[in-house]
């Protein structure tokens, strides 16, 4: 079975007497080890569907299988717990705790896993490691530019070992050469052995995934294997078309 | 996440605004400052009256008759010294008058006519001189013993054997002066003045015996020689209210449901402080989750459960009110001593008014940090992700 599983998922909002589809009948499979790319327009629903797969929200109707667990319907107290051991976010606005330094911040998920003390002190120090950022331990995110606090963030991301990283927009606050460093870790980071979803509208971007998946209003649209990087290939497009 | 966890993520907060946490906490120390030193004076006030009254002797009856076709004469008082229990008896007729001496005066002097026994039954001393006697009472003598404050204002000398003294306008001659008692419930010993109860009752132009001290032979058989005068009175006025006998311990008892009445009003008073310092507690945990929305939505899409975010807020508002519940009760330690050298009455600050302060602190923190810290817990994570 595949790692995320979604079946026939609709999200409808009411705005007053009118009904918005946000999802309207989504299916997808994702395999472990893959790097796909959601894409789509603004408006098109790829948030929606990445809050459906962070479980930050639940579909109005529909099945979810995360690692082979029906997950469409639990109470947000299950839902906290698969936000903290399943998944890690990397957001558009890196949101760190601005209080906290980067350890602090890498460290609070195992917090909530309830990890020791002592193990959590080691898994915090191996994931600054990955990111390369052990000589800024103590910083808080003011004194760290863009890049290395997209970094930590990353590093926050992957501290609990959760089998899915989802991206959103994870470089639209970096100049150029951060974006790259960026890109190349979470690059490093697939071929390391995670799943990896990046939401993203920069085609650039999208085309370092395995496989691309466009968006819009609410549907999928078009999927695309690419190839290493090179040749895109999928329901018969050049994906420099879409 | 785990509780310690949580408790220290409120302390880092609590610490990380804490001027914010400082202000919010002067509220609940004031409050509990108030309150803790009001019920100190209150309950401090009401040991030392009860001490002074015990001071008086505790086997003291008094018998208060209000019905008007009750008449006692001064045989039946003689009378009820032979009651089972009772030693000594004695009537008392009060009024109030301007004494002099010469051009010297004093206004609303108490006057009280009374029979030698009273001098035992309230343990009266004396200073010089003698007290009342049989002789003086049945002579109808104008003689009078008079407190230590009267000697002075009015001679400018505790040497006032053999003086006159004005009483309404009518000489007496002083025979006795009391050894200096400073003050208790009733009135000021001091500033008394006794004369022959039968004198009295021609000065005050008032024949009927209204009030009766007894003393008992011992403390421990007060309340039966309590029934006995009560089966004794009952034959002067069945009316209900006719009468009433009281012993030293039931006149405590009213006065200090009075001042425990008191006290609860003071603390009620104070309370109203640590409401107010409650309110500004709720007022800055609100502004707090407004402020802190998108941390709390970092929060939740990290693994926060709705509890871990409601224990993060709720320990923020109890560590502040905690807190200043103990500064509150520290300063209450300080300045009810101070309160005590300004009313000349050891304060002390009892230590069940404190835990009881504490817990009310802590309850204050709880009750007025749950509505913010639930508002947090329920923000819904995608909303809270988005504000800015």
């Amino acid at each position: 079975m595949a790692l995320i599983e979604i079946k026939d998922m609709y999200k409808i909002y009411e705005m007053g007497s009118e009904k918005v589809h946000a999802l309207d009948g989504i299916n997808l499979e994702i395999d472990e080890r893959e790097f796909v790319a959601i894409v789509g327009p603004s408006g098109s629903g790829k948030s929606t569907l990445m809050n459906m797969i962070g479980c930050l929200d639940v579909p109005t109707s529909g099945k979810y299988y995360l690692d082979n667990e029906d997950v469409s319907a639990l109470p947000d107290r299950r839902l906290a717990k698969i936000r903290n051991s399943k998944i890690g976010f990397i957001f558009q606005q890196f949101n760190l705790f601005q209080k906290m330094n980067a350890y602090e911040n890498i460290e609070r998920p195992l917090k909530y896993a309830r990890v020791s003390r002592q193990r959590r002190a080691d898994m915090t120090k191996a994931a600054l490691e990955k990111v390369g950022l052990s000589d800024r331990m103590y910083h808080k995110p003011n004194e760290l530019s863009g890049g290395q606090q997209q970094r930590v963030a990353i590093a926050r991301a992957l501290v609990a070992n959760p089998p899915v990283l989802l991206a959103d927009e994870p470089t639209g606050n970096l100049d150029s050469k951060s974006s790259n460093e960026i890109m190349n870790l979470i690059k490093d980071l697939h071929s390391a052995g995670n799943t990896i979803i990046l939401i993203t509208h920069e085609h650039d971007i999208a085309k370092e995934a395995d496989r691309i998946i466009n968006m819009s209003d609410g549907r999928i649209v078009s999927e695309i294997r690419n190839v290493k990087g090179d040749i895109v290939v999928g329901k018969g497009k050049k994906y420099e078309n879409l | 996440m785990r509780i310690y966890d949580s408790f220290i993520s409120a302390l880092k907060a609590v610490w990380t605004h804490r001027m914010r946490s400082i202000l919010t906490m002067l509220g609940i120390i004031i409050g509990i400052f108030a309150v803790t030193s009001l019920i100190s004076v209150g309950q401090s006030s009401n040991a030392a009256i009860t001490a002074q009254i015990e001071g008086l002797g505790t086997n003291m009856l008094t018998v208060s008759i209000r019905d008007y076709r009750a008449k006692l004469t001064l045989k039946d008082v003689e009378e009820m010294k032979s009651l089972d229990g009772i030693a000594a008896a004695s009537p008392a007729i009060t009024s109030i008058y301007t004494v002099k001496n010469g051009n010297t005066s004093m206004d609303s002097i108490t006057v009280q006519g009374v029979s030698p026994d009273y001098q035992a039954i309230r343990g009266y001393k004396l200073d010089s001189g003698r007290f009342i006697s049989d002789k003086d009472n049945s002579s109808r003598l104008k003689v009078a013993v008079v407190g230590q404050n009267i000697a002075v204002t009015l001679y400018g000398t505790l040497d006032v054997i053999g003086q006159k003294i004005a009483i309404n306008g009518i000489q007496f001659q002083i025979i006795g002066l009391l050894e200096q008692q400073g003050s208790n419930e009733t009135t000021n010993q001091d500033d008394l003045v006794m004369i022959p109860f039968v004198t009295a009752q021609r000065v005050m132009q008032n024949t009927r015996i209204s009030t009766v001290y007894l003393s008992a032979v011992s403390a421990d058989i007060v309340t039966a020689a309590q029934e006995n005068v009560v089966k004794y009175m009952q034959r002067f006025s069945t009316q209900d209210n006719g009468f009433s006998v009281n012993t030293q311990s039931s006149v405590l008892k009213s006065l200090s449901s009075v001042t425990a009445t008191q006290t609860a009003m003071l603390g009620g008073i104070a309370g109203i402080s640590l409401l107010v310092g409650g309110i500004g507690i709720m007022n800055i945990m609100l502004v707090s989750v407004m402020e802190r929305t998108r941390e709390i939505g970092i929060e939740k899409a990290i693994g926060a459960t709705r509890k871990d975010i409601l224990l993060q807020f709720l320990f923020e508002a109890v560590i502040v009110s905690g807190i200043g519940g103990l500064i509150g009760i520290f300063l209450a330690l300080f300045g009810s001593g101070f309160v005590g050298s300004i009313m000349n009455t050891a304060v002390t600050v009892q230590s069940g008014v404190m835990i009881l302060a504490l817990v009310f602190s802590l309850a204050i923190g709880i009750g007025f940090g749950i509505y913010p810290a639930v508002k947090a817990s329920k923000l819904n994570p995608i909303e809270a992700l988005r504000y800015e």
